[in-house]
């Protein structure tokens, strides 16, 4: 369904997004996951086009959608949406929550005879009713907003859908009804994902595949079972080590590899493998050698040679 | 008695807003052992933050501490003497360094007034110690440079030596490591841990993430709508649960052992606290809901020496 091949997208000097490349199969969900300023964020609004790519090519359905014109582009659009991280800001406070469900459909030119049956309709597909529709933002709560957000992206019927942090501004319990709505949805619409998170137990949870990143590269790339049970970078490794469990027994009886210092800015990448400045194992090679992704077999991609 | 460094009795604070009373700590009783760490867990307008900073005596200009006896080291604690405690006995530590820190002082400076304040010597000394003790080396070098120069983690560890700089005996953290990535909170919690066995310091822990719970409270306390709904040991809480809420809370989160398998979320919204209802604040989300839940607020049942919880369930199952 999607093909990303070498996508770079630097803001200047700063290298955000450094060559990365990856697939998703239709109704697949791929986890992307990594700490701030890994570039997993960027590499989400790249692809659906938010940012003009600096190198790489996005293949969507078969098409190239790296270079588009305004209309190819509003067909794209239509095929891909993306829900955004905080339902606070994503939301136009002065627009009622069917206005916000209905302005896609606008854009998109669909028979305004069907709006208002389809956003009552969306508006109860994601868990809210119609007759909330009249309201504005500031009277819902903060899972309610991002349940807009969600019926928003779902106006136009896309394919395929980037969640960016789509849970982390809400309440735990709250958090768990929007994962639940997705997989639903994923289920009832054939949709797929790519699912971008810091949160590595939901990743789990929610993902077929997973893909690490770290300072603007995939590290490592693994179905989510094989990654998470095999971890086979030295970042990865210390990453999942570092994930609280909510289980005190669990809790005492694991190894903590606690890493040292924090991600150099994507201003400095350092050379080599970028991770040698912190990783654990790191040898005088790594300061210097060129780590590209490889298959270490089970469709387990891995960018460190020594693992 | 004696074993408790904090107490907190029947506590009741109220916001004062355009749209009414807020009441955010509806009736709290707590208390914090010497030495030992208290986590308490709740989602956002549980009141845990509101206890905490009517504790501190920084519930603000619109807030009020209506009723309830807060003690600590056996002393009563009022408006007035909770200002010679606050950074000198009782230290708080907020989730966002940034806007904790003053921009335009070094961070040297601001680590020097504080222990001018409290009428320390040797002070060069011991900011020197303290910011190596949290890992910002060289720190003779370090402690003239400016927030802004420091990262977020950093900034976390400078924020945490302000706190502890003058050996508090009470270290309350509201979500000291929410707003950090997963590989630098191991590192705060741990660098925490280290302090807190040196110096033998309490620790009140404000956290939403029951995994931090988990892996560092001795004592859980969770709480929902201005109320505590459970009380108990980190064992009791997470494998003895007994009241729906927790319970909830635990299944809303993916089981390690389990981890694809389908989260059980908590139903509804969250609380109202601009309209309470008569009864526990949990009624409208809860499963077990009976029609006294809605009438009347329940008493508190113990299960254990250590182990208690507020819900009519108690009389049904446990009575």
């Amino acid at each position: 369904m999607l093909e990303v091949h070498g996508l770079k997208k630097y803001f200047g000097s700063a290298r955000a997004v450094d060559g990365v490349s990856f697939s998703v199969a239709k109704g697949e969900t791929l986890g992307l996951v990594g700490e701030s300023g890994c570039g997993k964020t960027t590499t989400g609004r790249t692809i659906i086009r938010l940012y003009e790519p600096t190198a790489g090519k996005i293949i969507f359905g078969g098409q190239d959608v790296t270079s588009l014109t305004p209309g190819e582009m509003l067909t794209f659009r239509k095929r891909m949406q993306m829900i955004f991280q905080d339902p606070y800001a994503s939301l136009n406070p002065r627009m009622t929550a069917g206005d916000i469900v209905r302005e896609p459909m606008i854009i998109h030119g669909i028979p305004k005879d069907e709006h208002t049956d389809r956003v009552n309709h969306l508006l109860r597909l994601v868990g809210l009713n119609s007759e909330q529709s009249g309201r504005y933002p500031h009277e819902f709560s903060g899972g309610q907003r991002q349940r807009i957000g969600i019926a928003r992206a779902l106006a136009v019927e896309p394919e395929m859908i980037i969640c960016d942090e789509p849970i982390s501004a809400l309440d735990v319990s709250i958090g768990a009804q929007i994962v639940n709505m997705l997989e639903d949805l994923q289920k009832s619409l054939g949709l797929t994902y790519i699912f971008i998170a810091h949160d590595l137990s939901m990743v789990r949870h929610i993902s077929s595949r997973v893909a690490v990143m770290y300072l603007g590269r995939i590290v490592e790339l693994a179905g989510t079972e094989e990654l998470y049970r095999n971890p086979k970078h030295p970042y990865t490794v210390s990453l999942l080590s570092s994930i609280p469990i909510p289980d005190p027994e669990k809790s005492d009886a694991r190894k903590h590899i606690t890493l040292t210092g924090e991600i150099p800015g994507a201003l400095n990448v350092p050379s080599g493998c970028s991770f040698h400045t912190r990783c654990p194992n790191a040898k005088p090679e790594c300061r210097t050698l060129d780590a590209v992704l490889r298959d270490t077999g089970n469709n387990h991609l891995c960018s460190c040679p020594y693992a | 008695m004696n074993d408790d460094i904090l107490t907190v009795n029947d506590l009741h604070t109220s916001f004062f807003t355009s749209m009414g009373e807020v009441k955010a700590v509806d009736g709290v009783t707590f208390q914090v052992k010497r030495g030992e760490v208290l986590g308490i867990v709740g989602e956002s307008g549980s009141g845990k933050s509101a206890s905490m900073l009517s504790i501190m005596g920084l519930q603000g200009n619109a807030g009020r501490v209506k009723s309830g006896v807060i003690t600590f080291r056996g002393q009563e604690l009022n408006s007035q003497n909770v200002k010679e405690f606050r950074g000198r006995n009782i230290a708080m530590i907020f989730q966002d360094p940034m806007t904790s820190l003053n921009p335009v002082l070094s961070v040297g400076y601001q680590l020097t007034e504080i222990l001018r304040r409290h009428k320390f010597d040797n002070i060069r000394e011991r900011v020197i110690d303290i910011l190596e003790r949290v890992g910002i080396s060289p720190a003779e070098q370090r402690m003239k440079q400016y927030p802004h120069e420091f990262s977020g983690g950093q900034r976390q560890r400078i924020m945490i030596a302000m706190a502890v700089v003058c050996s508090p005996e009470l270290l309350i953290a509201d979500e000291p490591t929410t707003a950090l990535d997963v590989t630098v909170q191991a590192q705060i919690l741990s660098l925490m841990r280290d302090l807190r066995r040196s110096s033998g310091m309490s620790m009140i822990l404000i956290t939403h993430d029951l995994g931090v719970i988990a892996g560092e409270a001795e004592r859980v306390i969770v709480m929902y709508g201005g109320r505590i709904m459970e009380e108990g040991t980190r064992h009791e809480i997470f494998y003895s649960t007994a009241h729906p809420y927790t319970q909830g809370l635990l299944r809303s989160v993916p089981n390690p052992e389990r981890p694809r398998e389908r989260l059980i979320p908590i139903e509804g919204q969250p609380p109202d606290l601009l309209n309470p209802p008569e009864g526990c604040p949990y009624v409208k989300r809860c499963p077990e809901a009976m029609r006294i839940c809605l009438e009347q607020k329940p008493g508190m049942f113990t299960l254990s020496e250590t182990h208690k919880f507020f819900c009519w369930l108690g009389v049904k199952n446990y009575a």
